[in-house]
């Protein structure tokens, strides 16, 4: 019993979620005497598609062209399409981002097919398959039972523990057709949003502000920690709302669910929305100056404090181990 | 222009929810719901494009006894009908099962975009909205921060880590909305009044064989204690040398 697994490229490299959806589909596939086969679509593929070798995928197809750089859907399905034509695997995983999400959802459509987005845990046991997802704004964890193969599921990103299984690769190309057949969708403009922060999703580290930042000029405060850091930036929606930041870093149950290692809370109160979106947060971190508020109920490690002056003391205390 | 709406009602964001000893369902008892906060989304761009255009915004739901009460704020907020399927219990159902209901009610009626929520907030499964675009075969955009439509040219943008992308095509298409797309209206007292007399259709359906089962609830693992460092910047190097201790920094 095969798996197949969709791993994405970010400058080249395989992403961290990638792995991980490699690494899992890897346990799956070795415990069911199935091989794993993985796929990537896009340009500038080759370091990754080696990469994938070392995460246990014995057999690595790669669509790559300049014009695949950007995610359309159609093309993207056709190149699928091409593979599932050769391989027959029962379990499609992906890891979850914007462009997986509508690939895995089309491909289930179409074979009326279980789809199963943002897992946090699947296993096979007696050959059943049992997926983990968090619902109710990870109020509650619910087991779901697969009857039915093949199925499409797509990983939240820092649910597997990575692991290394290096295996000789064989990498196959697969031919992408230029021009790409025309879609019915056109892809008008890209606009590049330029960060050097890692992106919220993916980062091991978040350092997010709320309202106690005060105003919008202090929100520099957080992305200097998060640089000093190595962090992405996350927000609260109050301050999203308040037009402070961009919603692109709004954290919670109407923004971005992430599982960093360590989320560092900077005056945010910790509303049941709020922390919706990082129940899965390995260590929370909280800092506010408020003692009662909710946040230091989750928080693993809380201070009690101005985050005017706590957090340009442990700027500086990093600074001091660095 | 004639747009249909999906929408879904939900327990409120804040609700506390308490499963039932079978690890079965949820509590429902007390239990609020509101109209899912993706679709207010999506119910706010399909009125925008009426009054633009003209035409009817129809919004649709497959929903419950308990749960539908709280869609006909649909009417208020510019919606001229709502259909509601109903089901002996709506929840946690299966995608698949739920865009297939949806779509076979969709499909026996005029129209030129289908608009939903990029997410229900109980399920967070985010698959309803391509699984009705596929079964209808139209193209689908999902998570949309911008909108708008010209002349039957849909012109729709999405957010990708690191960048944005600008997509268009011709009507009809499937789009679903995020957070960001339009500040929702809250209706006044005369538009509450009006909806009163808008038109409410309710059948009942029955959900078909679902693809993938939900067989067990439970509570998400509670976090360790916490701890309390201390307070002020005097609390900051014990912090540091934890984080770096478990490795964390
Ligand atoms: C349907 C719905 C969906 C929602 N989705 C989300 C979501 O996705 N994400 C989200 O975040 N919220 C969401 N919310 C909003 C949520 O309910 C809260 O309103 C919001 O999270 C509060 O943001 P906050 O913590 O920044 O602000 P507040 O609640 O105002 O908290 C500010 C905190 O800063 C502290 N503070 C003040 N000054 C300082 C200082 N100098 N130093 C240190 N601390 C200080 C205060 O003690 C307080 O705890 C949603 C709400 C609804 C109804
Ligand atoms: N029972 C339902 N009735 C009507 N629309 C629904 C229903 N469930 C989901 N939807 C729509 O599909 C969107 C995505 O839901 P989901 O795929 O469950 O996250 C929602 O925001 C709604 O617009």
């Amino acid at each position: 019993m095969d798996i197949l697994v969709y791993t994405i490229a970010n400058k080249g490299a395989l992403t961290k979620a990638s792995a991980e959806a490699l690494t899992l589909g890897y346990q799956l596939a070795t415990n069911n005497s199935g091989t794993l086969i993985s796929l990537a679509i896009g340009d500038n593929l080759s370091n990754a598609a080696a990469e994938c070798g070392q995460y246990g995928a014995q057999k690595v197809y790669v669509a790559e062209h300049e014009s695949l750089k950007y995610f359309q859907l159609e093309s993207y399905l056709d190149i699928f399409d091409q593979v599932l034509a050769r391989q027959h695997p029962y379990l499609i995983l992906f890891p979850l981002e914007p462009s997986t999400r509508d690939i895995a959802a089309a491909l289930a459509a179409k074979k009326n097919a279980p789809i199963i987005n943002d897992c946090i845990g699947l296993s096979i046991d007696d050959s059943r398959i049992i997926a983990w997802r968090a619902v109710y704004g990870g109020k509650v964890h619910a087991q779901i039972n697969i009857p039915q193969l093949p199925a499409f599921i797509t990983m939240r990103a820092n649910s597997v523990a990575l692991a290394a299984n290096p295996v000789q690769a064989e990498i196959v190309k697969i031919d992408v057709p230029t021009p790409l057949a025309a879609t019915i969708l056109k892809l008008k403009a890209i606009n590049p949003t330029v960060t050097t922060r890692p992106s919220l999703t993916e980062a091991r580290i978040i350092v997010a502000g709320g309202r106690g930042i005060k105003s919008p000029e202090n929100y520099r405060l957080i992305e200097q920690l998060a640089d000093s850091l190595g962090a992405a930036t996350g927000a609260s929606r109050s301050i999203v709302d308040a037009g402070w930041v961009s919603q692109v870093h709004q954290v919670g149950q109407t923004g971005k669910t992430v599982a960093p290692d360590l989320y560092i809370a900077c005056g945010i109160s910790g509303a049941m929305q709020h922390l919706a979106g990082i129940s899965s947060a390995k260590c929370i971190v909280a800092i506010n100056i408020d003692a009662e508020a909710p946040i230091f109920r989750v928080a693993n490690y809380g201070i009690i404090g101005d985050l005017f002056e706590v957090i340009p003391a442990l700027i500086e205390e990093l600074r001091r181990h660095a | 222009m004639n747009i249909f709406v999906c929408i879904k009602s939900v327990p409120v964001s804040d609700a506390i929810i308490k499963i039932t000893p079978d690890c079965q369902h949820i509590e429902r008892t007390n239990l609020k719901y509101d109209l899912n906060p993706y679709d207010e989304y999506a119910i706010e761009a399909a009125v925008q494009l009426k009054e633009q255009f003209g035409g009817n915004v129809l919004a649709i739901s497959l929903t419950d006894e308990i749960a539908s009460v709280s869609l006909r704020r649909v009417l208020a907020m510019g919606a001229d009908k709502l259909i509601q399927l109903m089901l002996p219990a709506v929840g946690l159902n299966d995608s698949q099962a739920v865009a297939q209901l949806l779509a076979q009610e969709i499909r026996q009626n005029p129209f030129d975009l289908i608009l939903l929520g990029k997410q229900a907030i109980d399920t967070g499964s985010e698959a309803v909205g391509p699984l009705i675009a596929r079964l209808l075969d139209l193209p689908f955009i999902t998570a949309v921060t911008n909108l708008s439509v010209q002349e039957q040219t849909v012109i729709a943008t999405k957010e990708f880590d690191g960048y944005q992308a600008v997509y268009e095509g011709p009507l009809p298409v499937v789009i679903t909305t995020e957070k960001g797309l339009n500040k929702p209206r809250y209706p006044s007292l005369k538009d509450i009044m009006l909806a009163k007399k808008k038109e409410i259709i309710s059948k009942n359906v029955a959900l078909p064989q679902e693809t993938c089962q939900i067989i067990h609830l439970q509570p998400p693992p509670t976090r360790p204690a916490g701890r309390i460092l201390g307070e002020g910047p005097a609390a900051v190097p014990e912090l540091v040398r934890i984080l770096k201790e478990a490795g964390t920094i």
